[in-house]
């Protein structure tokens, strides 16, 4: 199998999940809380639906009339849950028509694309940069091997793991935020008080979001290297007890040039997978992020809404966010595929 | 990591790690299974254990040695004070005291004494039970002060005006063992303010309001007295049908609210850190290794069906479910789903197992393939073994590894997901939980009031839990992969 058709192949079953990651959402958002109010999916009970429901809620002011019957047409309240309006829903995800917020009256998509740099900042960050760290570590440890440097590799990567992101932001916020400015009137790090805004004019205010983000940077590469350091560590002392190692030596490399022209491309393509299938994971450590530090992307968005019960923001959110997670996956899918002949064959036995 | 052959693990070869993680672990579940114990399921809402914000005992020890701890003291030696004609004792004990003032008038009752030892505190609460009782109508009005006999101070008066100004024939509750804050309710003193001279510019102000009773106006010090002092006043309203009126002390008790508490201090209403702390872990271990064991399960079942089966239509069904579960992002998923189908701990345990088994499913069905592959599976086929007979003989017994470690590796996840979960407030607002104790320090003001304590208590408890975890699915991984473990050990 040529590359090409590798990619074009996997783009096709990753649309095929990401439609049906959507039936599931809908599944249980939509369908499950009217079925539990008795219900029936497949015939048209608009009342029972708790998007309509929201909808009906929030329209009493009679400037937002016309309103429901736009957000209606949008999502086919009209028609039965199943399968019209999944139908609908569907077809709506993928042009990211999801009408207007119901808070703020605004087109949902436009409100959200507006935030999805600062998400996207924050997200792809958190992705790479941990790896990187977590590489170079892990490589500087095999070097060391049994010496100093290779146990508090291990150790601080055991201690890197075990607090989530969030509670790295909140310690950094105490230790560098807080106390400072209590002792001697300084912040290191900002407190997370006064969130940049969405528009940017001028340096003081790209000055203002690198400070602002910057202790969401350091507690994403605390918080997720360690999980690289040690599986990098653990693979790649695992390769240096195969065989090819030895005949390596033997040929008379030196250590490092075993680990760099022998080891290293070897475990790339499993790095990859393991990356691969860590980004649901640091996606969901980076809405975290966001809502312990009011970053204003699309999870502090969406958490906002949620509070207020802004259905088409939350079907929104959830969209984007699967779109992201899908994109990252398939990203990381042809990335692994270039790396490692092996995939693209499809040689029988070698899963991922 | 999938093992040729899993050698019987001997107990010393689990590596320190191991035993590192174990012992954390069972610390956890011994402080869970003492909290249930201990009774104090529920309590969690048990408030003014202490003042507010209060300090942990070892670090006033050590850094504000004398700083008080809450005093409970049950008023005694109930006595009358001037004239005790018209009186007669009914009854009286050590605690409590029933009498009848015969004749319209005024009357004093008072308490001992007792000594108040520590440094001055904030705040105090009253718990009272008086009862009065009359054969006819008679308008009456009670005073309960707290006094100290500390020269500069005044006394404060509890319960200002009369309960009731009317009483018929009958007998009444004053106020029935009502509990009153004295202060942290009502008024608060800032911490900067010295004790013992705040009151000298106050006096001018007008007379304190009901039920606001600071201590610092006791003028509390070491070694000052503190008593209780009820007054009565009362006219008959027919002088045709006047008759006495029976006061029954049933009991006052003074609860002076320490500014040290307990191993991990009080939050912003008093109540002690250290026993939400134990009832979290209680929810942590339940909650973690109950979502846990049910996300194995799945897993394990549906990985090894379809590792077994590969290639043919339920392994490519069963693949695809598990790609796109794996596919949901899960923290935006279970953020909504909470939202739309109600904030309980049911519903949040079904999204975290939802979203949680793939991974594991993964592993297990490549586990399950290299099983399949294995010679003795085939000499089964060939003498003619059914799937299931295999399947439970065979290949079950060889993913219970892949169990244990699936379980002890999924943890850290369930138990990262809930408190997150609990600490945006999309959780269960009725269980105790470590993450709910940081929602609480967090948006109640542990960082600006600088109670790090509050804030630190559930941070320690959910790192060290998840760590305790993180160790022993290291140490068991190094178990799994014996290709690790041995190029580790020619490593070293």
């Amino acid at each position: 199998m040529s590359l090409s058709r590798y990619i074009v192949i996997r783009g096709f079953m990753t649309l095929v999940t990401f439609i049906s990651a959507l039936v599931v959402f809908f599944l249980l958002t939509r369908v499950l809380p009217a079925v539990a109010l008795g219900a029936n999916p497949f015939l048209p009970t608009q009342y029972l639906d708790p998007l309509f429901r929201a909808i009906v809620r929030s329209s009493d002011d009679p400037g937002y009339a016309s309103w429901v019957s736009t957000l209606s047409a949008t999502y086919g309240l009209s028609r039965p849950l199943l399968p019209d309006q999944l139908v609908i829903f569907i077809k709506n995800s993928f042009t990211l028509d999801f009408g207007y917020s119901l808070t703020s009256m605004r087109s949902v998509s436009s409100e959200i694309l507006m935030r999805l740099p600062y998400t996207l900042t924050l997200y792809i960050f958190a992705v790479v940069i941990p790896v990187f760290v977590g590489y170079y570590l892990a490589v500087a440890a095999a070097r060391a091997r049994g010496r100093v440097l290779d146990f508090l590799v291990t150790l601080s990567s055991l201690a890197s793991f075990s607090v989530p992101v969030w509670v790295f932001v909140l310690i950094i916020y105490y230790f560098f935020a807080y106390i400072p400015k209590v002792s001697w009137g300084v912040y290191i790090f900002p407190l997370p008080v006064k969130a940049p805004t969405t528009s940017i004019t001028g340096v003081h205010d790209i000055r203002y979001w690198i400070w602002y983000l910057s202790p969401l940077y350091v507690a994403s590469i605390l918080s997720f290297y360690g999980v690289w350091a040690y599986f990098f560590r653990s693979i790649i002392a695992s390769e240096l007890g195969e065989e090819y190692t030895v005949t390596a030596r033997a040929k008379g490399l030196s250590e490092w040039s075993v680990l760099r022209s022998e080891v290293i491309p070897n475990i790339r393509p499993p790095i990859m997978t393991k990356v691969a299938y860590s980004v649901p994971t640091i996606f969901g450590g980076s809405i975290a992020l966001e809502i312990v530090s009011s970053w204003p992307g699309i999870a502090y968005y969406a958490y906002q809404a949620i509070q207020n019960n802004d259905v088409p923001v939350m079907n929104a959110f959830f969209v984007i966010s699967t779109m992201l997670v899908s994109l990252s996956l398939y990203i990381s899918d042809m990335l692994i595929a270039i790396l490692d002949p092996r995939v693209r064959q499809g040689i029988a036995g070698y899963t991922r | 990591m999938i093992p040729l052959a899993v050698e019987r693990a001997s107990w010393r070869s689990l590596g320190v790690k191991f035993y590192v993680g174990l012992s954390i672990v069972l610390f956890y579940a011994a402080l869970g299974t003492y909290s249930m114990l201990a009774g104090y399921m529920g309590s969690f809402e048990s408030m003014w254990e202490a003042d507010y914000l209060a300090k942990p005992i070892w670090v006033a020890y050590i850094f504000e040695p004398g700083l008080p701890t809450t005093i409970i003291k049950r008023l005694e030696g109930y006595h009358v004070e001037g004239s005790k004609e018209y009186i007669t004792i009914n009854s009286y004990d050590r605690y409590s005291m029933n009498i009848t003032l015969e004749r319209p008038g005024s009357y004093v009752i008072a308490s001992a004494g007792f000594e108040y030892p520590y440094k001055p505190a904030r705040s105090m609460i009253v718990e009272y039970s008086i009862w009065v009782s009359s054969q006819y109508s008679v308008r009456y009005r009670i005073n309960l002060s707290i006094v100290s006999d500390n020269l500069l101070g005044k006394f404060i008066t509890l319960e200002y005006g009369g309960v009731r100004d009317n009483i018929t024939a009958g007998r009444y509750a004053v106020l029935l063992a009502e509990e009153t804050i004295a202060s942290a309710g009502f008024k608060r003193y800032d911490s900067s303010i010295k004790l013992p001279y705040p009151t000298l510019n106050r006096i001018q102000e007008p007379p304190i309001p009901v039920l606001v009773n600071p201590v610092s106006d006791l003028l509390l010090d070491r070694g000052t007295k503190v008593r209780g002092i009820i007054n009565i006043t009362y006219t008959c309203i027919d002088q045709s049908r006047c008759g006495g009126i029976t006061l029954e002390i049933r009991s006052i008790t003074v609860k002076i609210l320490g500014l040290a508490h307990g191993l991990m201090g009080t939050d912003q209403k008093g109540s002690d850190i250290w026993r939400q702390f134990i009832e979290g872990a209680r929810v942590a271990n339940f909650f973690g290794l109950t979502a846990a064991a049910t996300t194995v399960l799945i897993a394990i079942s549906i990985g090894s069906i379809s590792g077994f089966r590969v290639g043919r239509f339920s392994d490519q069904v069963l693949t695809f479910i598990t790609d796109t579960m794996f596919f949901l992002p899960a923290l935006p998923l279970i953020m909504i789903v909470t939202a739309a189908l109600g904030r309980s701990m049911l519903v949040l345990y079904g999204l975290i197992v939802l979203v949680s088994w793939p991974g594991l499913a993964r592993l297990a069905r490549s586990w399950a393939m290299a099983i399949r592959g294995e010679p003795y599976i085939e000499a089964a086929i060939a003498v003619g073994a059914s799937r299931l007979w295999i399947l439970r003989k065979h290949v079950i017994p060889r993913l219970a590894p892949l169990a244990i470690y699936g379980l002890v590796s999924l943890v850290p996840g369930v138990i990262s997901t809930e408190v997150l979960i609990q600490f945006i407030g999309f959780g269960d607002p009725n269980i105790p939980s470590w993450g709910r104790m940081l929602n609480e320090a967090y948006n109640e003001g542990a960082l600006i009031n600088g109670a790090w304590w509050w804030l630190f208590a559930p941070i320690t408890g959910i790192t060290s839990y998840m760590a305790g975890f993180v160790l022993i699915g290291m140490a068991l991984e190094e178990r799994l992969n014996p290709k690790l473990t041995a190029s580790q050990r020619r490593f070293k």
